[in-house]
């Protein structure tokens, strides 16, 4: 995978986030939404460091780091469509995140 | 909320709709000798040129309004210098990577005239005019500082290879070197141009997530702000429920224009045809040599046509 492939796959992870976000059932006032949107502004500050960032993605490091993002968007993708799961969601949003640090660190 | 305005858009849309018009009536025409991949080749390079243009000229004016519309959504108070921080490209880098697809498509052009059989001679000029704008490109992109968005340092390095490469084939030219020698320089100096085009269509990628990200997020402040106006008894205030379902009308009927913006596709093809065209040149221009161009420059007027006629109806919205 390459650096743009890993800034694409947390845009697909945030598409999703939006569209629990923006879903008619969950509403702002709950603090689970609330707390969703403050990873996904976390998530983007991330994706917007990594643009930003120049990474040598061609090493073994990068690669496990970046099938554990691929791991954790899958896992996403498996509970994203219902809200009744958000614990769920909130727990695998954070591991999407906490890895998108370790490639960060990784610079 | 709205609004990614860019001052180029009046500049921009007559490019984009004269070559997605000159692209259509091409794809009616049954002349399929060389001259119609290669016209199809420099439409569709204009659409792409002006593509990558407009993404990245509304770079900042995206981070801006993202940053806007959260201070608004979060109730803080405006922060100009909060906004502004947010910027993360500057005209210089601009400048230098859609002049340098310009001059990827006019080196392509200069090519498709060697191919037609024009003597080495005849296309000189149009080598050195190309040879020296990249040597200009290369001391442009060598004066980039660091960015707050690209890699220019391996930005300038793949613009100097180019022009390094570029240079040798000129070279050929100009000491009026055999047919055969200049062909065989246009094909090992060809990674280097390959790779310059690969890169630019990375850096569009990223632009474009980037677009993406701040649109979609745009989506979840106005659905929120909805909710929360109908969780107010009586459903709050009608006037601001209409104004709101304005901004998500608007927002909605971009949505699907946004989808097909990636640049990076086109840039992908535009790479395909560039490629397939030094093919050609290096071949005995047999009709299966010609069929393999004409079939590359037909996928990359296929994939240019949504492109630009997204771009045009984002530049509309």
């Amino acid at each position: 995978m390459t650096k743009i492939e890993v800034v694409t796959q947390i845009g697909d992870v945030l598409t999703q986030i939006d569209a629990l976000l923006s879903a008619p059932d969950f509403s702002p006032s709950t603090p689970e939404w609330q707390q969703l949107f403050a990873l996904r502004k976390h998530l983007d500050d991330q994706q917007r460091e990594l643009v930003q960032e120049i990474i040598k993605d061609d090493t073994a490091s990068f690669q496990n780091l970046a099938k554990q993002l691929s791991a954790a968007a899958d896992s996403l993708k498996k509970v994203a469509g219902n809200i009744a799961k958000i614990g769920s969601i909130l727990q695998t949003v954070s591991t999407v995140s906490s890895v998108v640090d370790k490639i960060l660190s990784h610079l | 909320m709205k609004g990614h305005s860019s001052p180029t858009r009046a500049r921009t849309l007559p490019v984009l709709l004269a070559a997605l018009l000159l692209l259509q009536l091409q794809a009616g025409c049954g002349n399929e000798d060389y001259q119609k991949p290669i016209k199809q080749f420099q439409d569709a390079s204009a659409v792409v040129i002006a593509s990558a243009r407009q993404t990245l000229l509304q770079m900042n004016d995206v981070e801006e309004n993202a940053e806007l519309s959260r201070q608004v959504f979060q109730g803080e108070a405006f922060d100009e210098k909060k906004i502004k921080v947010r910027d993360l490209i500057t005209q210089e880098e601009i400048a230098v990577r859609t002049g340098a697809l310009d001059q990827l498509a006019r080196y392509t052009s200069a090519l498709a005239d060697l191919a037609a059989l024009k003597s080495p001679a005849d296309v000189t000029k149009q080598f050195q005019d190309v040879g020296s704008a990249f040597a200009t490109l290369a001391q442009d992109a060598g004066k980039l500082g660091g960015s707050r968005l690209f890699d220019n340092p391996k930005f300038s390095g793949a613009v100097q290879a180019a022009t390094t490469g570029i240079g040798i084939v000129v070279r050929a030219i100009e000491e009026h070197r055999a047919r055969r020698e200049i062909e065989k320089q246009i094909r090992e100096q060809d990674a280097a141009v390959s790779s310059l085009i690969a890169l630019i269509g990375d850096e569009l990628q990223a632009a474009y997530q980037r677009r993406r990200q701040a649109d979609s997020e745009e989506g979840v402040f106005l659905t929120a702000a909805l909710k929360l106006e109908l969780e107010k008894p009586g459903h709050g205030d009608p006037a601001l429920r209409l104004l709101l379902g304005d901004h998500l009308r608007d927002w909605r009927s971009h949505q699907a224009a946004l989808a097909t913006a990636n640049p990076k596709p086109s840039v992908e093809a535009m790479q395909k045809a560039h490629q397939a065209l030094v093919a050609y040149v290096n071949s005995d221009k047999s009709p299966k040599n010609l069929s393999e161009l004409i079939a590359a420059a037909q996928d990359f007027a296929s994939r240019v046509q949504p492109l630009g006629q997204a771009l045009a109806a984002l530049l509309k919205a």
